[in-house]
């Protein structure tokens, strides 16, 4: 199987067909970002972008993502210097405490303003709403949410 | 023999030469004093606290407490760059490792800057007053006229002469005992700055920030099996209850290594972690059957808690407290009853290890008390605790107790059975079935009051059925018998901070019920649910302003002044609770106070920050359900030294407290939890969150208290004497569901008819 991850093409060999993309990220490409919560769908701290969408990588199989384009925390910046803006923005907010929960929370928001770089607090909370956080970062995750928003109209809008 | 294995020829290498160490082994001190190099190789005992410098100039302090994503890695850091006068960047912690820093028990009770922080302080303070005495010498001028500032040293006024501390210290070899009288520093050009924290950009961008995420060359990946008595503690069979484990039921799984049974500890490796997986599911094993679990359901809790067996241990009793309940014309008893509630850290909990030769287990781990956990490992592993080595490592956030310990001894025992680095991550049901629960906690009020509704006496019992939680492949392994021990955690804020004429407190110890340990806010958090619910309906009585009728009991002027400050901020409007509320609308909208200081640690204890709360919630009255619509928060735990974080953890308490009150229960059948993941337990979304203004109260020149539990303290009581102020009902059982709320609702009615 191919599986094309943060611009790059892999190729997967002993690896089952079934095998959720997470393990395979983690495992087999060393990438930290997704990280492993729940199995079920139901927390988001495995979320990557599938095609430039929000998606849960503990329920993808592998094999259902060849010709996709995956994209991981790790792909979302050039380099450190050069962070995406809604990374920068958790940055400036300060919105982690333990920050196991950080990757889906910056994934779904970098899905969102995809589709809508001008979404209102109301669709930043309906989007996060099945992100789940257990520390209580949620205040300092939304105010990062608005500064992103802010940070990309001032860069012309594109995410 | 708990030994450290770091040694000063290791100090040294790492550059440095100058340390300060609470208690130095007498013979090493001899060795120091009479400057003999044999004794450079002896590991040092017990350290309290200590520092190094580099020849660069860089400081490395340790500290045995643990970063649980509160920002104490930061904190620290600025503590020792003002003492010590220099870059907060040439500062680099070491947390929590076995091997290099201090056993300064595990990371609870708030207590890291208010406690674990001192002697720390002091080593640097000490170190930089060794740094001054050097250079006098360097310098040939007595030491006051020397400066120490910013990572170098000079006479004053010769600023242009300065010498860098690294330079100062090349070629030296001192090691000082801790001077517990020294003071402090009253510098502060980073305590009281909102320092950005140094985890942050890593965590953010894909580093390597987790112990989830540790990779050793040849890993191979473990998953364990446990009994079906999910989450049970002394009453389940743990250790003797493996009937058979049928090895061909996955023979059909590729890339299995191996099949680890050791009493009733099940363990497979596999080459990769979703073989591992398929593995743990498709094995067949047989269990002996149980199910002694009493009633733990909503509507059971309170009588079981009431039955558990108990020994009373007297808190306080005031002269006369016997007379003035006999005599009391007035009072208002009460039982207040909290639930089970989960850690419920995201991600289940993760451990590598790995034997780098027969005789040395190194273990990567995100325990909150590492160096108690290299105890229990050096029990279950047969091995001298000098054997083994615990490098901690940031993981998902614990508030307590979660899995962590649990799954560092289970990837011991895996990497012991295979030879080869192991790492096993435990799946959603087993992290929320097995992590030791926040227990399951009945409080019996009793006070009696006078004609006038004043408070003459003051009756409680309260019972926290819980104990540490031994590490389960301890019990699994047989390795410890599997016994009721009690931990006495129940008195925790047990004594009112009202200064109620006579009171009589008991805490009644008992063993948990199933597997219990600490939350956040431990006992505190339900013995404040029953004090301010009590106090509150008290002043309801009285027919008082809920907060005027407290301040007739309460003499703390740090109190005082927080909850004066927060009426004037939350716009407070005096007045009894309820009457003045509108009654004839779906939804009802009430404000609620509740007050504490989080007192904690072994009884009597010591108080951390003050806090509280004033909240306002809808009670919708077809549906029953309470959203809580914002929490005014006040909080004073003295010098902040990172205000940003104290501000983080107040919201992260408000929130977590939140969720806990109006949704958190744990449940249980006969047989163990049944709560197995986000669907069963459900918290707080963001969708459902509160507003929340914090006002941080202003003592920088008092000393610093924990602030990482103490917000948490006030809130449940806070709601539900807003849903009385909303609605007139009480609850006082928690969470407050919407069918509790319902329930009150048409009891009140059918009173009213």
């Amino acid at each position: 199987m191919k599986l094309q991850v943060n611009g790059k093409y892999y190729l997967l060999e002993g690896v089952e067909r079934s095998t959720p993309l997470l393990y395979v990220l983690r495992n087999d490409l060393a990438l930290n970002g997704a990280k492993f919560g729940c199995g079920l769908g139901e927390c988001g701290a495995c979320t990557v972008l599938v095609d430039g969408k929000p998606a849960r990588a503990c329920q993808l199989p592998v094999s259902t993502l060849e010709g996709c384009t995956i994209t991981t925390l790790e792909g979302l910046a050039p380099d450190e210097a050069h962070l995406h803006p809604v990374q920068q923005a958790f940055i400036d907010e300060q919105a982690a405490q333990c920050g196991y929960c950080a990757n889906g929370m910056i994934m779904t928001l970098v899905g969102l303003f995809r589709e809508k770089p001008n979404a209102s607090r109301a669709e930043i909370k309906n989007a996060l709403a099945f992100n789940l956080c257990r520390c209580g970062t949620h205040m300092e995750i939304l105010q990062a949410a608005e500064r992103a928003k802010a940070i990309i109209a001032r860069e012309g809008g594109a995410v | 023999m708990n030994q450290m294995g770091i040694t000063r020829r290791q100090m040294l290498k790492m550059g440095g030469i100058l340390m300060v160490c609470s208690a130095i082994p007498a013979p090493l001190l001899a060795a120091v004093e009479k400057g003999k190099d044999a004794d450079f190789d002896k590991p040092l005992d017990r350290l309290s606290s200590f520092i190094a410098i580099a020849p660069d100039g860089s400081i490395t302090a340790f500290s045995g407490h643990v970063d649980l994503g509160t920002g104490i890695r930061t904190a620290l850091a600025q503590l020792v760059a003002d003492e010590l006068s220099v870059v907060f960047d040439s500062v680099t912690m070491v947390l929590g490792d076995t091997d290099k820093t201090p056993d300064q028990g595990p990371t609870i009770a708030s207590a890291t800057i208010q406690v674990a922080a001192i002697p720390l302080r002091q080593a640097a303070a000490q170190l930089r007053a060794l740094l001054l005495r050097l250079g006098a010498e360097r310098f040939g001028v007595p030491v006051q006229n020397m400066v120490a500032k910013e990572g170098r040293l000079y006479p004053t006024g010769q600023a242009d002469r300065g010498i860098s501390y690294g330079e100062i210290v090349q070629g030296q070899s001192l090691v000082l005992p801790l001077d517990t009288d020294i003071s402090l520093t009253r510098e502060r050009r980073y305590i009281g700055q909102p320092v950005p924290r140094v985890d942050i950009p890593g965590k953010v961008s894909g580093a390597k920030a987790f112990v989830h995420d540790v990779r050793l060359p040849g890993m191979l990946h473990g998953r364990v099996v446990r009994p079906p008595y999910v989450g049970a503690d002394s009453s389940a069979p743990l250790g003797h209850s493996l009937v058979s484990v049928d090895k061909e039921s996955i023979a059909h799984i590729d890339g299995i290594v191996k099949l680890v049974v050791a009493g009733d500890f099940i363990g497979i490796v596999a080459q990769r972690e979703e073989q591992a997986i398929a593995a743990m599911y498709a094995l067949k094993v047989e269990w002996k059957s149980w199910s002694g679990l009493p009633d733990l359901s909503r509507k059971g809790l309170h009588q079981t808690l009431s039955d558990l067996p108990k020994t009373p241990r007297q808190l306080r009793k005031d002269e006369g407290a016997d007379e003035a309940w006999n005599q009391a014309p007035v009072r208002l008893c009460r039982d207040y009853v909290w639930p089970f509630h989960a850690h419920a850290s995201i991600g289940p909990s993760c451990a590598v290890a790995h034997f780098t030769d027969p005789q040395r287990l190194e273990l990567w781990s995100g325990s909150q008390a590492p160096h108690d956990l290299r105890k229990e490992l050096a029990i279950l592993m047969k091995m001298d605790e000098s054997q083994i080595v615990i490098h901690r490592h940031e993981a998902s956030g614990c508030y307590g107790r979660n899995c962590a310990d649990d799954v560092t001894a289970d990837a011991a025992l895996l990497a012991q059975a295979v030879g080869k680095p192991v790492r096993v991550q435990l799946m959603r049901e087993q992290e929320t079935g097995w992590e030791p629960k926040g227990t399951g906690q009945l409080i019996r009020l009793q006070g009696g009051l006078t004609q006038h509704h004043e408070v003459n006496v003051y009756r409680m019992q309260t019972c926290y059925p819980s104990n540490g939680s031994t590490t389960l492949a301890l019990l699994l392994t047989g390795a410890v018998a599997n016994e009721p021990v009690v931990l006495q955690m129940g008195d925790r804020t047990a004594i009112p901070q009202y200064q109620y004429p006579k009171m009589d407190v008991v805490c009644e110890d008992a063993a948990p019920v199933v597997r219990s340990s600490w939350l956040r806010g431990v006992s505190a958090l339900p013995n404040v649910f029953a004090h301010e619910s009590w106090i509150d309906e008290v002043a309801w009585m009285a027919g008082a302003d809920p907060i005027a009728y407290r301040l007739r009991y309460l003499k703390d002027p740090r109190a005082i002044a927080m909850i004066d400050a927060l009426k004037q901020r939350a716009g407070w409007q005096d007045g009894p609770a309820f009457q003045h509320r509108r009654r004839d609308q779906r939804i009802l909208k009430g404000r609620g106070f509740a007050y504490a200081r989080y007192f904690h640690s072994k009884f009597p204890g010591f108080g951390a920050a003050w806090a509280s709360w004033i909240c306002d919630v809808s009670v919708d009255t077809q549906t029953g359900q309470v959203t809580v619509d914002r929490v005014f928060v006040a909080h004073d735990c003295g010098m902040m030294v990172n205000p940003a974080g104290v501000r983080h953890q107040v919201h992260g308490n408000v929130i977590q407290s939140t969720s806990r009150a109006l949704k958190e229960f744990v449940s249980f059948n006969s047989g163990g939890v049944t709560s197995a993941d986000w669907g069963g337990y459900p918290i707080l979304r963001f969708d459902e969150l509160p507003e929340v203004d914090v006002l941080l109260m202003e003592n920088p020149d008092q000393p610093p208290m924990g602030a990482g539990e103490s917000a948490s303290v006030p809130s449940a009581a806070a709601i539900a004497n807003a849903i009385f102020d909303a609605a007139g009902i009480r609850l006082t059982e928690v969470p407050f569901t919407p069918k509790r709320v319902l329930a009150a609702l048409s009891e009140k009615r059918e009173e009213a008819q």
